[in-house]
């Protein structure tokens, strides 16, 4: 008897499973404000270096396209290639991240053990580094950099943050504020008063939700080098 | 014994059942959650503007010639939005010639266009625009020697790399990778190039046409892999390569080659008919394919080139390639119909002298630089008109891919976000 009740649940689960029904509902007119919304939400595109082994499929090439302008208008564009891995590596080291770390969850052992989800090249497959970031790659990317910002921001705080590329600059001010160089120099492009206004505000936000300073900057570093670096 | 044997059966019902279920939900809900392609990755946040551009070809130049041009460029809110970005520019820049981000004193030192030249000048200078060059023709290449096997005869895999390299850095011009006749196999160790001639046999090397490593990596029957390479590599299109004025309805489609159909070999005894026309029109690539490859025959699968046919026939036994595998005996070896070569050499002139060449470098380091994906794997092509101007100054200018390079990297197009 139990094994019958067992047997039909377990078929239901198999026919929920497959239904697309409870997908369907999180699909179209949703609340702009909900997580789930076309706006919030990251687009999972087809990873193009996966199934079709580096091909693209052209049909949602040209779909997606044709959503901008016309070819001459996409070729004029920006678009947005991965960021090498090598380069990768060059960005943590200016930061002063270890990447030779081989502590748990340490962003050096995530981009080292990340290599393939970063899309690294597979030359004997004839297969080269990805340049459309896949949805692996980017969110292999951000786990490196959430983990990066909490080394960044304790060397900050210790005063012995070594951005290689900034020699002297500071970061992190005596107040526990960013400064406008130091987050320059986190984007590798100049800094705003917007960006300065945004990362020093996720600070005052993280502590009025009974967060510590130190998590602010951390949440702020690690936004503001997802954000900057999604693209190359 | 049964009781326990029935719970471990539940117990694997229930866990492949819900196993399976989340499994379902998770993919459908991943791929259907997250709605359509928005055109994310294609740009469209950033927007942006050319209003014609002289730099980028970007003045209406008439008719578009079927090339993709849109007479509505200029007045597309994605192309007028955007705005003279320096600051942006340097980043992408920086990160695509020396694989880093600028400098706070880079940074600092840019503030106009005068000032951003000088510095994508020095980015071209540095010694890392070397390794990222390397990076970037190993890509292109799709073979380098890093996670490839050695020993057992095997050749070195990044050879042609490296030469592609040399003749970029050493602005020599772009058309030595595919002629070059001496040190085309030379290596790269601690910053330094060393040249050396290949060491695979040939009488006479032509650029990587001839490289070992290329060779053996797109060693396949009948050397079709080979041509292939060199067709999306230089040319940076699929086959058909050919296209005749008048088509002719044949077999369940139509031929669409300008080479005589009859140029090939074909027929009920030939060990692969390249004439048949009933499931697709083969000879609508081979015509082509037919008059290279057999040049490409005598490299077996390690790159040395030996005084026999080394390839096979994808035919019962598998048996070593005849030349008239591929040709009727009256036929001659060609780049395209009516650009016949006697041997490699000749064949790397006739592609390095193909105008389609020197545009399909063009394309294919205008995408690097505006993020685009391979104008091969992911038909990210550019029409004609964004190009024209880069092109005419690269052919006219001795094809040198860094003045190339330059170009794009201050391209109207290019610093405006």
């Amino acid at each position: 008897m139990k094994i019958k009740a067992l047997t039909i649940l377990t078929v239901l689960g198999f026919a929920a499973g497959c239904s697309s029904a409870p997908n369907d509902v999180l699909v179209g007119d949703m609340d702009p404000n909900s997580l789930a919304s076309d706006q919030n939400t990251q687009h999972h595109m087809q990873d193009p270096n996966t199934g079709e082994n580096g091909i693209s499929d052209p049909n949602s090439v040209h779909a997606e396209q044709a959503q901008v302008g016309s070819a001459e208008v996409i070729a004029r564009l920006h678009s947005c290639s991965k960021i090498t891995y090598s380069s990768m590596g060059n960005i943590l080291k200016n930061h002063g991240v270890n990447t030779g770390s081989t502590a748990q969850n340490s962003a050096g052992l995530l981009y080292k053990g990340g290599a393939s989800a970063l899309g690294v090249a597979n030359y004997g497959g004839r297969v080269p580094e990805m340049i459309i970031p896949s949805t692996a790659a980017l969110s292999k990317e951000f786990d490196i950099m959430v983990a990066a910002s909490i080394e960044i921001q304790a060397a900050a705080k210790a005063g012995t943050l070594n951005m290689t590329a900034c020699p002297g600059t500071q970061l992190i001010d005596t107040t526990g504020n960013f400064t406008m160089d130091g987050l320059s120099c986190l984007m590798g492009k100049p800094a705003t008063a917007d960006h300065l206004s945004i990362a020093n505000d996720a600070i005052a936000q993280a502590t009025s939700q009974s967060l510590t300073k130190d998590q602010g900057q951390q949440i702020a570093i690690a936004s503001i080098l997802e954000a900057a670096h999604t693209c190359e | 014994m049964k009781g326990e044997e029935q719970m471990r059966h539940l117990r694997w019902l229930a866990a492949t059942g819900l196993t399976v279920a989340l499994t379902a939900c998770g993919n459908g809900g991943s791929g259907t959650l997250l709605g359509g392609g928005n055109g994310d990755t294609t740009g469209s946040a950033n927007g942006g503007s050319d209003p014609g551009s002289p730099a980028q070809g970007g003045t209406p130049q008439g008719d578009d010639g079927g090339n993709g041009a849109d007479p509505n460029a200029n007045s597309n809110p994605n192309i007028d939005q955007r705005k003279v970005n320096y600051g942006e520019a340097l980043r992408t820049a920086a990160l695509k010639l020396v694989g880093d981000l600028p400098t706070l004193a880079d940074m600092k030192a840019v503030t106009d266009a005068t000032s951003y030249g000088a510095q994508i000048d020095k980015y071209l200078a540095d010694p890392r625009f070397v390794t990222r060059q390397l990076q970037w023709w190993r890509d292109t290449f799709k073979t380098g020697q890093p996670g490839m096997k050695t020993g057992n005869g095997l050749p070195s895999f990044d050879t042609a790399a490296v030469f592609a390299t040399e003749v970029v850095v050493n602005d020599r011009p772009y058309t030595d990778i595919l002629t070059a006749s001496t040190n085309t196999c030379p290596t790269f160790t601690g910053g330094v190039f060393t040249d050396a001639s290949c060491t695979n046999g040939v009488a006479t090397a032509s650029g990587v046409l001839t490289d070992p490593g290329l060779m053996s990596q797109y060693y396949a029957n009948m050397a079709f892999r080979r041509v292939r390479f060199i067709q999306e590599t230089f040319v940076c299109s699929k086959m058909p390569a050919e296209f005749s004025p008048t088509p002719q309805v044949m077999g369940s489609g139509a031929y669409t080659s300008p080479w005589p159909f009859a140029s090939i070999t074909g027929g009920t005894t030939a060990k692969i008919n390249f004439q048949d026309t009933s499931a697709v029109i083969c000879a609508n690539c081979h015509t082509t394919m037919n008059h290279i490859a057999p040049l490409f025959g005598n490299f077996d699968m390690n790159g040395q080139y030996q005084t026999t046919l080394q390839v096979l026939v994808p035919s019962t036994g598998n048996p070593k390639a005849t030349r008239a595998d591929w040709l009727p005996a009256a036929e001659n070896y060609a780049w395209r119909n009516g650009q016949q070569v006697a041997d490699i050499p000749a064949l790397g002139k006739a592609i390095a002298a193909d105008p389609a060449v020197a545009q399909c470098i063009v394309t294919r380091e205008w995408n690097y630089a505006m993020s685009r994906g391979d104008v091969v794997n992911d038909t990210a092509t550019v029409p004609s008109i964004v190009t024209d101007s880069l092109v005419k100054d690269f052919t006219s200018n001795g094809m040198k891919v860094k003045r190339l390079l330059r170009n794009i990297f201050t391209a109207d197009d290019f610093v405006k976000f």
